[in-house]
């Protein structure tokens, strides 16, 4: 039986007005189209047809887009939850009128230091921080249900200490810690090849140990202490549609880099007849969480984790069945936790 | 007093921070915390229901709706099919 298509990642914008070390847009291409308003309307409708309830507007950078905010509007009135992902440093007209008018399920922005030169370097655009703290300050007042989100190569402490004073001065709601992985741009300066698994293990103690609740760090179930699980988010990727600027269907929005991960092209194909024969969307269903190999067919967390994130799993094991490389390297040096052990 | 015990297939698994029940027919994971941690430990050792309200009642004596608390936690774990 075929799932539900129940979230929706659009990315509507032909590209990012940012230049991150980390990302997987332009290291990839694509044909630089990009469908129109209307087009993308039809493309929502059609999702919401067959009981999409989650859209997701990310990119690139998705308040690139000309008609963001009618773009924006109509998604929020058609859709239960609307979320945007945006580097935070552009403010379109109306956007923010949007925004009240309709509040979105989430917003989050993108800041990876408390210091603005490392943020802007990393981020390839100076003055991008200061941008992007002046949004998210909005976010807060505006009382929009925000989260940063901080992207890490290494385990230092002290850049996560300063985050967090900065996110306390900001008012943002929650910070998420996530490890760059070696997708896109990625791959030249990944926390998977930059740390061995004993100082990943001991910095994901530290955050558990030393870190409020509300910073999230994006640690696979199986390495996360008991307490932290409630607040864990998982991958929605067996109910999950991506859709690239110029209407591709993806997987997430891994086929900007990874051309096999795309099938079909709206309009020509309509969301239902991509969701039910694209051979990316078959493989995932046909294998994912039972054919998932290594420690994640001895992990109690299968069913729920899904491997973590496929994508990440393909880029650093080969197949979308690879084991998460974090639980792998825990358990191949014997430190993965025994009580998250079953077997099958 | 019937003793309570875990349904086929469901496994108890406790940790410093709390627990974890793991049903590894269906796959479903519950997270236990706090009182509800507790209890489902003692159901992992083989307390029954009246031993499992006298530990309660010494661990919490300033709590007086004690024995609500654990009928409707048992409630709870036959419902989501953790006790047998």
């Amino acid at each position: 039986m075929i799932p539900t298509p129940g979230v929706l990642y659009i990315n509507p914008a032909g590209g990012c007005n940012l230049h991150c070390k980390h990302c997987w847009v332009n290291e990839g291409s694509f044909t630089g189209e990009t469908l129109a308003l209307e087009q993308w309307k039809e493309l929502l409708t059609q999702a919401k047809v067959m009981g999409c309830e989650y859209v997701k507007l990310t990119g690139g950078e998705p308040l690139l887009y000309d008609d963001i905010v009618p773009l924006y509007r109509f998604a929020a009135d058609s859709f239960p939850k609307v979320t945007i992902e945006t580097n935070g440093t552009l403010q379109p007209d109306g956007f923010w009128d949007a925004l009240v008018e309709r509040k979105p399920f989430h917003i989050s922005v993108s800041i990876d230091s408390a210091e603005a030169d490392v943020h802007d370097k990393f981020r390839g655009q100076t003055g991008a921080w200061k941008k992007t703290v002046a949004f998210a300050e909005k976010l807060v007042d505006y009382k929009i249900n925000n989260q940063v989100i901080m992207c890490v190569s290494d385990t230092q402490r002290k850049p996560i200490k300063d985050m967090i004073n900065l996110i306390q001065s900001i008012g943002a709601y929650t910070l998420k810690i996530n490890f760059i992985t070696p997708s896109g741009r990625g791959k030249y300066n990944s926390f998977f090849d930059n740390t061995s698994i004993e100082e990943t293990l001991d910095f994901f103690a530290w955050i558990d140990k030393e870190t409020p609740a509300w910073v999230l760090p994006s640690v696979p179930a199986a390495l996360l202490p008991v307490n932290r699980l409630k607040s864990l988010g998982y991958c929605a990727v067996r109910n999950l549609m991506g859709v690239l600027p110029d209407g591709t269907f993806s997987l997430c929005g891994i086929a900007f880099s990874r051309k096999e991960m795309a099938w079909g092209k709206f309009p020509e194909t309509s969301v239902q007849e991509a969701w039910e024969n694209s051979p990316v969307y078959k493989m995932i269903r046909a294998s994912v969480p039972d054919n998932l190999e290594g420690i994640c067919r001895k992990c109690i967390h299968r069913d729920t984790c899904i491997g973590s994130c496929v994508v990440n799993n393909m880029e650093t094991g080969g197949t979308i069945t690879s084991p998460d490389i974090l639980c792998q390297r825990a358990y191949d040096a014997g430190l993965f936790p025994k009580t998250r052990l079953i077997d099958r | 007093m019937k003793k309570l015990e875990y349904a086929k297939g469901v496994v108890f698994r406790k940790e410093p921070a709390g627990g974890i029940l793991f049903n590894i027919d269906t796959g479903n994971l519950q997270v236990t915390e706090g009182v509800a941690f507790g209890i489902c430990d003692m159901i992992d050792r083989d307390k029954d229901r009246e031993e499992i309200l006298m530990e309660l009642k010494k661990l919490y004596p300033e709590e007086k709706n004690l024995e609500q608390d654990l009928e409707d936690f048992i409630m709870e774990l036959r419902e989501k099919g953790a006790l047998a």
